[in-house]
């Protein structure tokens, strides 16, 4: 069967469907109805802005919107569908909060390096304590009178999952980023609920999250 | 080697081990899961794909795990990893297989820019390529399916993969994702056709994967030239009509749905223009899918025209 | 607008073309974004590919082709300019 023959053998359904898709060229070319739109551009397919930054994900980096994956209550109610792709949320990691201690906020201080030489892997205790007992932002006793920059250096064992080192992350990442997806209080809660009863949940009825899956949470919410 | 030729025992030991190399189309995956829901599908869906070889690049390495939580008895979950990385919140364990279709999904729709990625259902006949480009909800998949149990060879049911160099389509031969009412149809025209058990509540609604085809496993590596792109849309009770459609308002339709045109910039334009350019383009709403495939028999192949340009 | 300012194509990006028969598809390099337009649209940014022009020769010539009735050509031919520059395809000459 020709293209010709297929198309005769049509009735009139599409076409009042493609009359509704938009103004036909043809229509517009001839007549101008004063007051409307010319109806010259049928349809766009617009660009998204890009969003600078890398990503462990590797590829499709120009697709990343910023966006609502960023909060919390947003990512328990998330759907994973078809094409969808990460979104930046302008985070940084523990490892950047770790090797950037003059970019922490004033408020909060990193505290003096144990050695002079090279590049800082031990502090002392004279930075902002973790816990809120001891002069922090966080409450409990989990990991007694640690600072927050001690707390981003803790390995597996004394911090499962690195959470300690998350939760930093996240707080100096709200405590310093515009539209972050959270804010510090945000962080302080969730540190709250997960050391009081175990889990997170961002609002009464939502889903609730782990441990390890609010670390995922805020993994996704870095850049670097 | 393919999956089926190894033991219930050996496909669950690679899962369970170093992992399970694959073939599928152009792509090798490394799949690593504990699930015993993994194992069994993997073997039933994916029984005629080729074993990668030992020393081949694997392309996309993932895991379908649960998280280490304290909560994982209480309301078990599962995790899909890409080299270790988490693209996705966690969804209900028992959305596992689901789940890691759509996540080889993301993989390659969001790292294969050697390709313009379509979302779009694609079949062959004679070496031309059938595409049907989304929106979803469009009857797509069933269409798919039915075809590919109808003489048509699947190439894929949800991404078609452009070829940058030299305009071919290329095809995963995987399963076919179906969706709510369109399982039962399916099943109920297929009784030759292998399906998974129907996972209920996803993001998607009651999902259900059909096997590919023997044929469009073993031949996934053929490319197609473009044949025909079909705008499809079911609509319950209404008669067949199809119909040629403007190349312009195709190449948006087409170009707003890609995964990558965006990101591929001028790349994209001109390879989604051949494409375009060399297919013939039609509009087609459906209910019969009796009268749909009589209609795909009789499709003449568009002219030949120089594909390269 | 000013019938004596001659427009151009924004300079500096690469347009794309495809020809389809139901309008022209044009990709502007400079924002990345792709636009089905009719004949009387690519006509003019065609004419303007080959020289920057005032809207008065621009309504001239898509009367010429027989693209618009000569009454309404100048206000068709502004509206067109306005709404191809809205998408950063043209833009007056400073």
């Amino acid at each position: 069967m020709s293209q010709e023959e297929q198309a005769n053998q049509q009735s009139d359904v599409l076409n009042a469907a493609q009359a509704e898709g938009g103004a036909t060229p043809s229509s517009s070319r001839r007549r101008f109805i004063a007051g409307l739109a010319t109806g010259s551009i049928v349809m766009t397919v617009a660009s998204r802005p890009a969003i600078a930054g890398g990503g462990k994900g590797g590829g499709g980096k120009g697709d990343w919107k910023k966006g609502a994956w960023c909060t919390p209550s947003a990512w328990v109610s998330g759907n994973l569908s078809q094409g969808d792709t990460r979104q930046s949320c302008g985070g940084r990691s523990p490892g950047y909060w770790k090797a950037n201690a003059k970019r922490w906020p004033s408020k909060y201080k990193p505290g003096s390096c144990k050695s002079s030489k090279g590049n800082c892997t031990e502090y002392k205790s004279d930075g902002t304590a973790f816990h809120q007992s001891k002069g922090g932002p966080f409450a409990g006793s989990f990991f007694g009178s640690k600072t927050m920059m001690q707390v981003l250096w803790l390995q597996g064992h004394s911090d499962p999952y690195q959470l300690g080192a998350h939760i930093v992350a996240a707080f100096l990442n709200a405590s310093t980023i515009a539209n972050y997806g959270m804010t510090p209080s945000t962080v302080v809660d969730m540190w709250y609920q997960l050391n009081t009863q175990g889990f997170y949940q961002p609002s009464p009825g939502a889903p609730m999250m782990t441990a390890e899956e609010v670390v995922i949470f805020i993994q996704n919410t870095f850049d670097n | 080697m393919r999956v089926a030729d190894l033991s219930d025992a050996e496909l669950r030991a690679a899962l369970q081990g170093d992992g399970l190399d694959i073939r599928t189309g152009p792509f090798a995956c490394r799949i690593r899961s504990e699930l015993p829901d993994i194992a069994d599908n993997i073997g039933l869906l994916y029984a005629d794909q080729p074993l990668g070889q030992s020393d081949e690049f694997i392309d996309f390495d993932v895991r379908i795990a649960p998280p280490r939580g304290l909560r994982r008895w209480w309301r078990p979950q599962v995790l899909f990893r890409y080299d270790d990385w988490v693209p996705f919140k966690p969804l209900p364990a028992d959305q596992a297989v689901p789940m890691l279709e759509w996540g080889l999904n993301w993989c390659v729709s969001s790292h294969a820019h050697q390709y313009l990625i379509l979302h779009a259902a694609v079949l062959e006949k004679d070496g031309r390529a059938l595409i049907f480009p989304a929106p979803p909800g469009s009857g797509k998949s069933t269409l798919c399916a039915a075809l590919a149990c109808h003489g048509w060879r699947l190439l894929s049911d949800e991404l078609g993969l452009i070829d940058l160099q030299d305009g071919h389509c290329h095809g995963l031969a995987r399963p076919v994702n179906l969706k709510n009412r369109s399982i039962d149809v399916l099943q109920e025209r297929l009784p030759e056709a292998v399906f998974s058990r129907p996972f209920r509540d996803t993001a998607k609604g009651t999902v259900a994967l059909m096997r590919p085809p023997e044929e469009s496993v073993r031949r996934a590596a053929e490319p197609a030239m473009p044949g025909w792109i079909v705008s499809v849309r079911y609509e319950a009770g209404a008669r067949t009509h199809f119909k040629a459609c403007g190349k312009g308002r195709m190449f948006m339709q087409v170009a707003n749905t890609a995964f990558n045109y965006i990101l591929l910039a001028q790349r994209g334009f001109r390879s989604l223009g051949q494409l375009v350019r060399t297919s013939d383009c039609y509009e087609l709403v459906y209910s019969d899918l009796d009268d749909v495939l009589a209609l795909f028999d009789r499709l003449e192949p568009p002219e030949t025209r120089e594909v390269a340009g | 607008m000013e019938q004596a300012e001659r427009w151009r194509i924004a300079p500096g990006y690469e347009l794309l073309w495809f020809e389809g028969d139901d309008g022209q598809v044009v990709y502007h390099g400079g924002s990345g974004d792709t636009h089905l337009i009719d004949e009387a649209a690519a006509a003019l940014l065609h004419l303007l590919q080959s020289r920057p022009q005032t809207p008065i020769a621009l309504s001239s010539s898509l009367v010429a082709d027989g693209r618009v009735a000569a009454d309404e050509a100048p206000e068709y031919t502004a509206m067109l300019l306005q709404e191809l520059a809205r998408l950063g395809l043209v833009e007056p000459c400073p």
